[in-house]
């Protein structure tokens, strides 16, 4: 079941993902426009209503970035047209700039942003609680726990936000994100996609209406924290001595250990959804008549910390705890909260498994890999044998997409990952300050017009003198395959060495990745040229990414022919297995080279890889006519 | 090679409790259609469900570790390790990785497919299959199920996770068969639909077959 199969039905149960639930409340709550920049965990969100969009008549893109997306949805919201826009916890410092003046202004129409963050960082460059962009900007936050109440609170924010004229923010994280759960549906009604602009004086905030609108602000959010109390998602239930508050994923982990632990008929629960504020009638009405108050949530104390304001200032002298009780990195999980509750319930520590001593057969560790076909893979290899060979300093600043993973053995090509945009920006620091040192910044096509243009137009400018390398795949691939600029729609696309160029790069070179000779020379004459003229140089690698080709290969009836390895002429030296290190390929007990025929994909790829042409296709292809499927 | 098959499996008491299920596999065997198509048999059935994995990565030939809650009321999406009732394996390494997951006495349906990570192959320290089964079996009720072979004999190599359901149905009585048949209609795409509904009918039968065993 996906969204798509759900938005024909005005009632019923579907199994959806957490972010689709969202997706089918902003539906329900009869959204115009969402607008996103892809990341894990946010993607599906505005990625199923992208699927729906033409069935539904709403307004749906991809954007450049968050700030761009966050930007296009707030117009429409001062339209009066109802707007979603959903990020990754770091897309929302992106979006930052624009979230701040949103309070200022507020909306006419419901704005729902949703930030999906990650603890752990399964698929993120650092762990950040966005529940305290509400604390600096002066937006609410909600947190639900389920896919049901997802698509119930937003639903209900849309009202809320258009109630209130201000925007919200809807925080999920992984475990939510990424759950499924039975979800009951309501109707969709037909949507308002086309507004009005009736002019204001908040909506210019130049400094002297910015100092009337902060005043406003301030009396907003009055009014915003007694709205709150009423909440239908907020609940107080069951009685005892001990009040537990729970927010958000750590109150599903609660309600199932009260049964487990047999805490049902001892305790008093506060369950939250408004996280920030937390609305203070509530708590006090929550907190009567307890001796303790223990709080449950993941990563910053952010709920805690309120609490503890909250009864100081009503001189409450109850005793809190909260984070001390287990470790603040990492997501909540259920072992956590079991852990916590026996202690502070002083019930015996969880029994052990028997064999929890482990295992007899070490395990080896399988981080993620190029897969096969990627164009990445022959870049980077040959990259590493360049260098090794020419035996070139290098300092390799990368970013945030596949090619991260060239990080791993055997390539090792990235020194740094940081943040979207970083390599360029680091890029041009590194040029500047390092000696006999050729630096490198790698870029998907993607995270370059995410944040990659105005550091190269600064190395432009003030004269960097670095190999900038943009890996053009034509999709944001990492994320899913959620189409970028440079992703031909009926034609239309926006061409990287013409943006290039117009900035004024004079060595603008486009390489195929698979033609490794021709990556060598590229890069060699890009290395010559950063010395000589110390200015940037541009490469582009151009070649789609093996799963969108292949995709598109296998719907249009094309047999993927596998490649095998000519056993006669394969000596076991390994560079395929160890250094190009395609999954397909694998190594005999002799050492010598086999090919996985349900693994390889036929590309081709490792053909000029072996000194020995010892691979060759399992029976004649023409990789010309399919170089369609490619470029 | 089979290992050690669960004899006093009988039918499995239904529903007194929430089931767990663990799954783990290798990113593109096909462990999150595994996941979901439990998930939609668990809801077509009447329960309530919730399906817990960190997608991102994982397409990626990494490690991939669904969790499945089957039960009257469920609201946690993961849980603790030694909870599961099931491990159900695409991977022989994988699933060794996820053995401290199952509880005791728990049980393992296994693939017997082994994907040496590259990491491993670099370092010169691959697991041997037959050591790999002998951990699952000396470290769990492991069933075995030769299902790429299987999926491969019905037709189509990429339905080794339907086997496993099948196997695991067999083997549980879990779920309803009407209800599993039509969540793979919804998870499966239309032309790989019949084979891989044959998939699932032979790991049925290969699954009713071990259980049966004296």
């Amino acid at each position: 079941m996906s969204l798509r199969r759900t938005i024909g039905l005005s009632s019923g149960v579907a199994l959806l993902l957490g972010n689709e639930a969202i997706a089918r409340g902003a539906l329900e709550a009869g959204i115009g426009v969402a607008a996103a920049y892809p990341g894990t965990p946010s993607s599906e969100i505005v990625g199923s209503l992208y699927e729906v969009a033409s069935d539904v008549g709403i307004y749906v893109e991809w954007s450049t970035n968050e700030k761009v997306a966050f930007e296009l949805c707030w117009a429409a919201a001062l339209s009066g047209v109802r707007a979603l826009t959903a990020m990754k916890h770091v897309g929302l410092n992106v979006a930052s700039d624009a979230l701040m003046s949103s309070a200022y202004t507020g909306v006419r129409e419901g704005f729902v942003v949703v930030s999906a963050d990650d603890p752990s960082m399964w698929s993120s460059q650092n762990e950040q609680d966005n529940r305290l962009y509400g604390l600096i900007s002066y937006i609410p936050v909600f947190e639900p726990e389920n896919p049901e109440e997802a698509k119930e609170l937003t639903k209900f924010l849309f009202d809320f936000s258009s109630q209130m004229a201000h925007p919200v923010i809807l925080r999920t994280t992984t475990r939510l994100s990424h759950v499924r759960g039975p979800v009951n549906l309501g109707p969709i009604p037909k949507s308002r996609t086309v507004g009005e602009f009736k002019p204001e004086p908040g909506y210019a905030l130049l400094p002297s209406n910015s100092r009337v609108r902060r005043l406003e602000l301030l009396r907003k959010w009055e009014s915003i924290e007694r709205e709150l109390v009423k909440l239908p998602f907020n609940k107080v239930y069951g009685d005892g001595k001990t009040l537990i508050v729970a927010a958000g994923i750590s109150h599903a982990y609660v309600s199932e250990l009260l049964t487990k632990l047999g805490l049902a008929d001892r305790v008093r629960i506060l369950k939250l959804v408004s996280v920030y504020p937390v609305p203070k009638d509530l708590l006090l009405k929550a907190v009567d008549g307890v001796d303790k108050v223990v709080v449950i949530e993941e990563l910053e104390p952010v709920v805690e910390l309120q609490v503890r304001s909250v009864l100081s200032a009503s001189k409450i002298n109850v005793e809190v705890v909260g984070r001390e009780l287990h470790e603040r990195a990492y997501e909540v999980t259920f072992e956590k909260v079991e852990s916590v509750l026996r202690r502070v319930f002083n019930l015996p520590s969880t029994p052990r498994k028997k064999d929890s001593e482990g295992g007899r057969v070490s395990i080896p560790p399988r981080p993620p890999l190029f897969c096969s076909g990627c164009p990445y893979r022959p870049l980077f290899f040959e990259l590493r044998r360049t260098i090794n060979q020419a035996r070139i300093k290098t300092v390799f600043a990368g970013d945030i997409g596949c090619y991260s993973l060239a990080y791993y053995p055997p390539y090792r090509l990235q020194d740094t990952c940081v943040e979207m945009g970083g390599s360029i920006g680091l890029g041009n620091g590194f040029s500047k300050v390092l000696e006999d040192t050729v630096v490198v910044s790698v870029i998907g096509d993607s995270t370059f017009y995410h944040a990659g243009i105005p550091a190269l137009v600064n190395a432009v400018y003030n004269e960097h003198p670095q190999i900038v390398m943009v890996l053009d795949n034509m999709v944001t691939a990492m994320t899913g395959h959620q189409p970028s600029p440079s992703t031909r729609v009926d034609g239309r696309y926006v061409p990287l060495e013409n943006l290039v160029r117009g900035v004024g790069v004079e060595l603008v070179s486009v390489v195929d990745p698979y033609d490794i000779g021709k990556v060598r020379e590229e890069f060699l004459k890009a290395v010559e040229y950063v010395k000589t003229s110390r200015k940037p140089a541009v490469l582009i690698f151009r070649r789609k990414c093996a799963l969108v080709a292949l995709d598109e290969m296998r719907d249009a009836g094309e047999l993927i022919v596998p490649y095998i390895v000519d056993q006669q002429k394969c000596t076991g030296c390994g560079i395929c297995y160890n250094f190009f290190a395609c999954p397909a390929i694998v190594s005999g007990d002799d050492k010598k080279a086999h090919i996985d025929p349900d693994l390889c994909v036929g590309c081709g790829a490792c053909v000029p890889v072996c000194p020995f042409k010892a691979i060759a296709p399992s029976k004649p292809v023409d990789q010309g006519r399919l170089a369609k499927y490619w470029f | 090679m089979l290992g050690s098959v669960p004899t006093r499996l009988s039918r499995w008491p239904v529903m007194s409790r929430i089931v767990n299920i663990a799954i783990a596999s290798v990113g593109g065997q096909g462990g999150l259609t595994l996941s979901r198509a439990l998930a939609i048999a668990a809801v077509l059935d009447g329960y309530s469900v919730r399906t817990g994995e960190t997608l991102g990565m994982s397409q990626r030939f990494g490690s991939v570790l669904s969790y499945v809650r089957i039960g009257k009321r469920v609201f946690s999406p993961t849980f603790s390790t030694g909870e599961a009732d099931f491990l159900l394996g695409l991977e022989l390494v994988e699933s060794v990785r996820a053995l401290p997951l199952l509880r005791d006495g728990g049980v393992a349906v296994v693939a017997d497919t082994l994907k040496i990570p590259i990491s491993a192959s670099l370092e010169k320290m691959s697991p041997r299959v037959d050591e790999l089964i002998r951990e699952l079996t000396r470290r769990s009720r492991a069933v075995i199920v030769p299902a790429s072979k299987i999926a491969r004999d019905a037709g189509n190599p990429r339905a080794a996770n339907m086997v496993v359901l099948g196997v695991f149905q067999g083997i549980s009585g879990l779920l309803t068969e009407t209800s599993l048949r039509k969540a793979i209609s919804e998870v499966v795409p239309g032309k790989w639909l019949e084979t891989s509904m044959k998939a699932f009918d032979e790991g049925l039968k290969y699954g009713v077959s071990v259980r049966t065993v004296p």
